[in-house]
């Protein structure tokens, strides 16, 4: 059986009616004749009303999904015996039908990155993207036992830091409700009860050991920090940025945390992309510029098949990473997705650093969200295939039952495991020392690794042989609007080629 | 500079409050607008609001035509998936199916083809499967709504006959696996809930947990084992391993489930039949209400000699059937005029009118049991209304959903429940049933029941003046 909750109250309306007006006639004009039949006379429950035999014999003809959409839409609202009565409910129930038929016209495509965003889920989903929301500010996971919601971190400065809330203090109640974690109560859902909207209150029950006590928290905007960097040897000046999330202002983020780094005297640089799930797109070429002498970031394949690189933007300051006087070392892993794969790929690519760590997770491909007219929500449509900056396509192909039929991802430069054991001193570390994230960090066999091998590249050791993968042959039937030599032409720190030369030469191909 | 502070990251399962659930190169673009690189690059939160240089259609308010969002989101698929998308009749199917699906309404449901055929079949009086007349009801309980496959009757000479299944009768389980009459998640919670807050016993609390759990991971849904049960043969291939099906039947007044195996297969609906009982009574049993009855009930009451003087209806086991016959019938039976009602959106009653005229004399009794529901309770209710007909027997099924089924281009269906039968005065037996005006017990003899009813035709006042009683003759 189907379960589904009752999403949205946007009020129905035209959309694109200019745009669309091709569309819409045509429509018009075959929906003239019905594309249902509706059988002449109803039938009394189970008992099949009679169409009649002459008619019954199975049509075969295709179905117009707009045509169809529209009449059977038109059949359920006029003729579904039991609507709700009350207006309101009336109105989200005809809303709830029309958004699950727009649903189920992009579930068939069949791509579990394209979807329709009705207005409720697109208004969560932006909040997420932005890293804006409304709430105590505390980053939750569960506990051990996987019962109740656990305090990983309170944000600084947010509610719940105010309240001087600690990693591992357990969530049992929200307004009197239980927060236990069941199948029908995830996370996800004591999260969403948690916020909402700005200045309200919520009542949380906290135990803390053997001691519960209930905290009231108003609810404020928090601002996720995306980023967060540190100098990890004070001795070798080895410093230390993880960013989260790809959001609009992680790039000048980064640049905040460099410059801070660059002031204590930073040599070189551990960068953390490690459970990072991405993000904007153009994020991620800023980003990447920051690394690369020149030439292109990543390289998208349009829906034609023709190939269209994203370049390093050369007219904007180029900072050190860039000139390639500050080692760096990236750590990725299985949560490292999509913009994460782009940076790292680069990186990888273009020889700008070393990345250890485990397979990324293997998203090639772009998605372009487009919001629709009066509040009808939005939709995402995987628009694009992404290859790294030296065309390698690293996208992991599932068939339907979700078995991998293609391992992508980025094989990082040195594979190494960050097993539980680790992750759980990391985290004893830092229950017993909040906020020492520095300290805590020193329990990663990842970053340890990453200081080593720092150590060495400042005394002019190499790096150590790379276990990444080999480039795939190209497609042959892919159309490549930069030429061959463009693609040799893709500067390395080691070939140190002239980046504006090259810039030029993409820019020309393009044309 | 303000501190930044974030949590360190503990490797896969670590949740954000932020609940990231975005992950994809993903950007923004403003609706509509051509193709561009520079486009593309949109910001998030900048472009809320599509621009294609008009301004916003106002709200035209209920009843408009509500596909504008549907059609702009189809031509951008269309235009922009980056990859070969599915048949347009795909997405129209599945289109449907959700929407069909978003009722949440277990009656209301979307048919393949072959679906599509059985109940049409079953219009027809060919019954695939165990082939019996099923009902799917609902009963609400605090927080959920419980669902059950329940037989309304078995066909004579059908598997579910033969292993003995009784109307009433609830399938609780098919070769083992439950059927999902409920969501066990749900029901699941309020367990949960009993547990909140205080220490729990461990062992009732996962003992609780693995029966949902288990529930989910061995049951069939319940449309899927209805239409198993109705004969569907594809289903069939895919749910069931063997020929025969085990089924575990809940009875009425017994504690103990009780086991039947059958075999599936078609059975036709026996037509109707016709002898004279003692008294000389003309007897008549319509075993079920197919398309063509009418005609073969009226030449069965031009067979009964004339000095017959009342006439006996058995609608004992009859589930229903088409409602043209039942219109048809009742015509014939009680006269031209408003056979029932049905109550539609928002209480809208119509008519179910008759056009024939009414072809028998003299005082009618009509047979009924727990078998008799549907069209033939509606039947049942009309003669016994308008043709002053006396019903004898047991309370009948109490099924009063009306059910339309509408065709696809493509030769699937779907179907919704568009209203409630109600009788011409707007007596309702929805979920209560009819009640007898002479109650005769369960396990009576055959014998003794036609007596009881020849002599309710004797007994029976005379009913005069009706509106219908003109028309008669």
């Amino acid at each position: 059986m189907l379960r589904s909750t009752i999403k949205g109250i946007a009020a129905a309306s035209l959309v694109g009616a200019a745009f669309f007006s091709g569309f819409n006639l045509e429509a018009f004009r075959t929906r003239r004749e019905d594309p249902l039949r509706t059988s002449p006379l109803l039938m009394a429950s189970r008992l099949s009303e009679a169409t009649r035999p002459k008619e019954a014999k199975a049509r075969t003809s295709e179905l117009a999904p707009i045509d169809t959409y529209h009449s059977v839409l038109q059949k359920i609202l006029s003729e579904y015996g039991n609507p709700p009565t009350a207006p309101a409910e009336l109105n989200k129930w005809r809303n709830k039908i029309r958004y699950a038929g727009i649903d189920g016209m992009v579930l068939a495509v069949g791509d579990r990155y394209t979807e329709y965003w009705n207005p409720e889920e697109f208004k969560r989903n932006m909040e997420d993207t932005q890293g804006r929301f409304f709430g105590i500010g505390a980053k939750l996971d569960v506990t051990k036992d996987k019962k109740f919601p656990m305090i990983i971190e309170p944000i600084e400065n947010s509610p719940a830091w105010r309240a001087k809330l600690k990693p591992g203090d357990v969530i049992v109640e929200v307004d009197g409700k239980s927060a236990l974690i069941s199948d029908s109560q995830h996370l996800d859902d004591v999260i969403k009860r948690i916020k909402g909207e700005e200045g309200t209150k919520v009542k949380l029950g906290i135990r803390r050991g053997a001691e519960k006590k209930d905290y009231v928290f108003t609810r404020e905007q928090v601002n996720s920090p995306v980023i967060d960097s540190w100098m990890q040897d004070d001795v070798a000046k080895i410093g230390y940025i993880r960013l989260d999330l790809f959001s609009e202002e992680a790039d000048i983020q980064f640049g905040i945390a460099l410059e801070r780094l660059q002031k204590l005297g930073m040599k070189s640089l551990i960068f953390d992309l490690r459970n990072n799930p991405g993000g904007m797109l153009h994020v991620a070429q800023d980003m990447s510029a920051r690394f690369l002498p020149g030439g292109p970031v990543t390289w998208l394949k349009e829906k034609n098949g023709q190939m269209r690189s994203l370049d390093v933007d050369i007219t904007k300051r180029r900072g050190p990473l860039a000139q390639g006087k500050i080692p760096t070392v990236v750590l990725i892993n299985g949560g490292s997705a999509s913009a994460s794969e782009i940076v790292s790929g680069a990186v990888q690519d273009g020889g700008a650093g070393f990345l250890i760590g485990t397979r990324t997770f293997g998203k090639g491909l772009v998605q372009t969200i487009i919001p629709l007219q009066d509040g009808e929500g939005a939709v995402k449509i995987t628009t694009q295939r992404y290859y790294t900056r030296g065309k390698r396509d690293i996208n992991t192909f599932r068939d339907e039952s979700g078995t991998v039929t293609k391992q992508g991802g980025v094989k990082p430069d040195l594979v190494l495991v960050e097993t539980d054991k680790d992750i759980e001193a990391q985290w004893i570390a830092l229950r017993d020392k909040p906020f020492d994230r520095r300290a805590a960090a020193k329990y990663s066999p990842q970053i340890a690794k990453g200081i080593e091998l720092l150590k060495g590249r400042m005394v002019g050791k190499p790096w150590p042989k790379s276990e990444k993968d080999l480039p795939d042959k190209p497609e042959k039937s892919e159309t490549v609007s930069a030429t061959p030599k463009t693609l040799r032409g893709i500067p390395t720190h080691a070939e140190r080629r002239q980046p504006e030369h090259l810039a030029e030469q993409v820019k020309d191909d393009e044309k | 500079m303000q501190r930044r502070s974030g949590s360190f990251v503990f490797g896969a399962g670590l949740v954000l409050a932020t609940g990231i659930a975005f992950a994809g190169g993903a950007r923004l673009r403003q609706g509509n607008a051509p193709t561009s690189p520079r486009v593309l690059q949109t910001a998030v939160g900048r472009a809320q609001v599509a621009e294609n240089g008009h301004a916003a259609t106002p709200n035209l308010g209920v009843g408009q035509d509500f596909g504008g969002t549907f059609e702009t989101v189809y031509s951008l698929v269309k235009d922009q998936y980056y990859d070969t998308l599915p048949s347009d009749t795909k997405m129209a199917q599945t289109s449907v199916k959700l929407m069909i699906a978003s009722l949440e309404d277990p009656n209301s449901y979307y048919l393949e083809p072959e679906q599509r055929k059985l109940l049409e079949a079953e219009a027809q009086g060919k019954f695939a499967g165990i082939g019996a007349a099923l009902s799917v009801q609902a009963t609400k309980t605090a927080g959920y709504t419980d669902y059950k496959i329940i037989v309304v009757a078995p066909l004579p000479g059908s598997a579910a006959e033969k292993a003995g299944l009784k109307p009433g009768d609830v399938i609780t389980h098919i070769d083992g696996r439950w059927v999902l009459g409920y969501d066990p998640l749900v029901s699941f919670a309020k367990v949960a809930q009993q547990f909140q807050n205080r220490e729990v016993d461990e062992k009732a609390y996962e003992k609780a947990r693995v029966t949902a759990r288990d529930r989910i991971s061995g049951g069939i849904r319940l449309h899927a084992a209805e239409m198993l049960l109705r004969g569907d043969t594809l289903l069939a291939k895919s749910i069931a391993t063997k020929e025969k099906y085990a089924l575990t039947v809940q009875r009425k007044g017994q504690t103990t489930p009780i086991k039947v195996e059958v075999t599936p297969g078609v059975t036709t609906a026996p037509t109707l039949t016709t002898k004279t009982l003692d008294g000389k009574a003309s007897y008549i049993k319509i075993p079920y209400l197919s398309e063509g009855t009418d005609v073969a009930l009226t030449k069965a009451l031009e067979s009964f000699p004339a000095e017959n003087t009342g006439l006996v209806l058995d609608l004992r086991g009859t589930p229903g059937g088409s409602f043209e016959a039942m219109q048809q019938i009742a015509g014939l039976l009680s006269g031209r005029g408003v056979v029932a009602q049905e109550v539609g959106q928002g209480g809208k009653r119509s008519n179910l009118l008759a056009n024939e005229a009414a072809r028998v004399k003299g005082p009618l009794t009509v047979l009924v049991d727990g078998g008799t529901a549907s069209t033939a309770e509606a039947l049942a209710s009309c003669l016994s209304e308008r043709g002053g007909a006396t019903l004898v027997g047991e309370k009948t099924f109490g099924d009063a959903l009306v059910q339309g089924m509408y065709l696809l281009q493509d030769g699937s269906a779907f179907t919704l429940i568009t209203g409630k039968l109600v009788s011409g005065k707007g007596v309702a037996w929805s979920g209560v049933g009819l009640n007898p005006q002479i109650a005769v017990a369960s396990g009576t003899p055959e014998s003794e029941v036609l007596a009881r009813a020849v002599a309710s035709l004797k007994n029976r006042p005379q009913i005069a003046g009706t509106p219908t009683t003109g028309a008669k003759g």
